[in-house]
């Protein structure tokens, strides 16, 4: 995967929850896995948290898709995503970054994403 | 893109979901109007039918200003500088409109606090429709 600082996804269990928080420049995908196959209890599931610097001046985006690629590929049925900014993110960026979580240049990611607030 | 210098926190804690509404993103080509014209001349069949065509809300953001329906509601600094997260004077000129879908146009610029409060806003005056309004790439 594109981006620095994650700590890999493993290659098990579907999304049960996958947020995209934005401070900044900066970009973490926090996505809850479950680690089996059946319905997960809380101890099932293991919370990863990939860290997305900026790419020079901008929001990496592309390293932003490439990690949801992979989620996605883990929970194929998966529409869902939360994006929480911060308020200085901008609505150009705010745009930007609901175009990526909805779709690569491979087709549909997340395509009904949710805002939400960091606390 | 022009940037600003920012300070990134490092809060470890995930945040709960507050104010979430669903957004769709719509991509049109040129400037948009809430009640579009026909796009031809053309005689539309009768019908018996009473029910109403949907009704959209425009509301639009700005560095300077919130408008509804094209006009000016409230001031933006204002709004941006208060803790609060109500923008009153777009809450009192929702309630006198009916409730409907609303579509968000937004300047690139407008920071995302103030995009919350006007979607916290509308969420508390009953307008949980929200639709963003872009403009497409593709016509560029």
């Amino acid at each position: 995967m594109a981006g620095s600082g994650q700590e890999g996804l493993p290659g098990t269990g579907a999304v049960q929850r996958l947020q995209v928080e934005v401070r900044g420049l900066s970009l973490s995908v926090v996505a809850e896995l479950r680690q089996t196959d059946v319905t997960a209890s809380e101890a099932d599931t293991e919370t990863r948290r990939v860290a997305l610097p900026p790419r020079g001046q901008d929001l990496d985006l592309a390293g932003l898709q490439a990690t949801l690629r992979e989620l996605k590929r883990l929970d194929p049925g998966r529409v869902r995503v939360s994006l929480l900014p911060d308020d200085e993110v901008t609505a150009g960026d705010l745009v930007a970054l609901l175009d990526a979580v909805r779709a690569d240049g491979s087709g549909s990611l997340f395509p009904s994403p949710m805002l939400g607030a960091l606390p | 893109m022009r940037r600003r210098s920012r300070t990134p926190t490092d809060a470890a804690t995930l945040a709960p979901l507050v104010d979430v509404l669903t957004l769709v993103l719509v991509a049109l080509l040129l400037a948009f109007s809430s009640d579009p014209p026909l796009p031809v001349a053309l005689t539309l069949p009768r019908s018996t039918a009473t029910e109403e065509v949907p009704r959209t809300l425009a509301v639009d953001l700005t560095p300077r200003g919130i408008h509804l329906q094209g006009h000016r509601v409230a001031g933006a600094a204002w709004y941006l500088e208060r803790t609060d997260d109500l923008v009153e004077g777009l809450h009192a000129a929702l309630q006198q409109q009916p409730r409907g879908r609303v579509l968000l146009r937004m300047d690139a610029e407008v920071p995302y606090r103030l995009v919350r409060k006007v979607l916290f806003t509308l969420e508390q005056a009953g307008f949980s429709q929200v639709t963003l309004v872009a403009e497409s790439r593709t016509s560029l």
